[in-house]
């Protein structure tokens, strides 16, 4: 028996959010009693695992694993769990988890649960809390199955470090076939993704035009924080829909989101509200993003972002 | 999640937050969402879709008008019974978030209390 948790890795080395699935692995891992086992893809080093509190890390190998398949991902996740007899697998809410997960579930006849924010409140039977309504509230779930996928909200448990020294091996599994095949990556590189930002600075039609986004930009650099925008801005085009924040855009979930010239519509507070803190810069006294944020000020982007920035690089710099 | 549970159930091929979708002959070409960018990926067939907004451009989209709605009335309408699937999990009970705060309201002129009140009260900085 063990807790079997999906860790992602990119270009070599794990993503963050590995690092809290891990910690999240090793709380679980505790409360019941077993191993944690953490599972990669075409990852030889997975000693940094070891600061996480993992007992054991199996590195599946295969030409496959040079590019994210989510059936082959999926199939070989499924082999390696039932092998290591897990009755618990807790992934991400990364893309490339969400798009697995599913499918995972479908493999190990496993309920899967996902956007869970807590350790389980009792594992038998297992009952875990999540969000619900794009964040507005929480459920309880109860699981009647004995094999459950963990589904976690991004930042929601945290990395809590607990040194282990993790046994390594390498595993070659059955391919799953499929037809499929990535052709091409269009990712913007040099920049930090929403996903993986602790801090996320997004715009909105206050700021008129692309033309001044560059302001976004020298706060988010200021601060290494991700850019995103609001649903109109993405919609004239001013901005990529990758960068759309909101109920049909990305979900954010950062330590600190700052939102400037965003008047805050409910469908954009959805996407953003498991933000830790969030600030908000905006013109209009009246809008109403000031009810949902922790911090405000009420004055002219053009005027308080570049005070702000060279504030902060002041204070960055100090 | 419903999309990648039918894929998973049929064992067909799937694609999710799918953006953009060509199909020529025998062969989908499709773009996906991921973090950061999108994945292009060809696929065969059977496939299930999972759309994502930005599928259809919002200019092609059709509102259905009177003409078609009557027309649609027409077509056959084959009813099937559900399969008696058992729920995997149960909602318990519903909670609500926390209460939040009051905003804390900073004068424009003033950025350096904000630029304090991030680092040492919400130590995000």
């Amino acid at each position: 028996m063990a807790v079997v948790i999906y860790t992602e890795t990119e270009n070599g080395s794990f993503k963050k959010v590995a690092f809290e699935i891990a910690s999240y692995g090793k709380a679980l891992a505790d409360q019941v009693g077993q191993k944690l086992v953490a599972v990669t893809f075409n990852q030889e080093d997975g000693s940094a695992l070891g600061t996480y509190g993992v007992d054991e890390v199996v590195n599946i190998t295969g030409a496959f694993t040079s590019s994210f398949s989510a059936k082959k991902y999926a199939a070989a996740l499924a082999q390696v769990a039932s092998e290591k007899e897990a009755s618990l697998v807790v992934v991400s809410s990364s893309a490339n988890s969400k798009y697995l997960a599913p499918l995972l579930a479908v493999k190990l006849a496993a309920a899967y649960t996902s956007n869970v924010i807590a350790l389980p409140e009792s594992t038998e039977p297992l009952t875990l809390k999540r969000t619900c309504y794009t964040s507005k509230a929480l459920s309880i779930v109860s699981s009647n199955q004995p094999i459950n996928i963990i589904g976690l909200s991004s930042n929601a448990f945290g990395i809590i470090e607990t040194q282990s020294s993790p046994s390594q091996s390498s595993v070659a599994v059955e391919e799953a076939t499929s037809s499929m095949q990535v052709s091409a990556v269009e990712k913007v590189t040099g920049v930090i993704t929403i996903a993986d930002a602790d801090v996320v600075v997004s715009g909105g039609r206050g700021l008129k035009g692309p033309e001044n986004w560059h302001l976004i930009e020298d706060l988010a650099a200021t601060l290494g924080a991700a850019t995103a925008c609001s649903k109109p801005v993405s919609d004239m085009g001013w901005r990529p829909h990758s960068e759309h924040v909101g109920q049909t855009g990305k979900p954010v979930a950062s330590n600190l989101y700052i939102a400037i010239g965003v008047s805050g519509a409910i469908q954009h507070l959805a996407g953003i509200n498991s933000s830790k803190v969030k600030v908000v810069i905006n013109i209009d006294p009246e809008a109403p993003f000031f009810k949902a944020a922790d911090y405000g000020i009420v004055g002219d982007a053009f005027e308080v972002l570049p005070k702000l920035i060279e504030k902060l690089k002041a204070f960055k710099a100090a | 999640m419903v999309p990648g549970l039918v894929a998973g159930m049929l064992d067909y091929e799937y694609i999710t937050n799918c953006i953009s979708l060509e199909i020529e002959n025998d062969q989908a070409t499709a773009a996906r969402e991921i973090d950061g960018g999108k994945e292009i990926v060809s696929s065969g067939f059977p496939l299930v879709i999972g759309a994502q907004k930005g599928l259809v451009e919002e200019s092609d989209l059709i509102i259905p008008n009177m003409r078609g709605i009557m027309q649609a009335r027409k077509k056959p309408l084959e009813v099937m019974a559900a399969t008696d699937a058992v729920a995997s999990s149960t909602v318990v009970s519903f909670d609500k978030p926390a209460p939040k705060g009051e905003v804390k309201l900073i004068d424009a002129d003033d950025i350096d209390t904000l630029i304090d009140l991030l680092h040492n009260e919400a130590k995000v900085i």
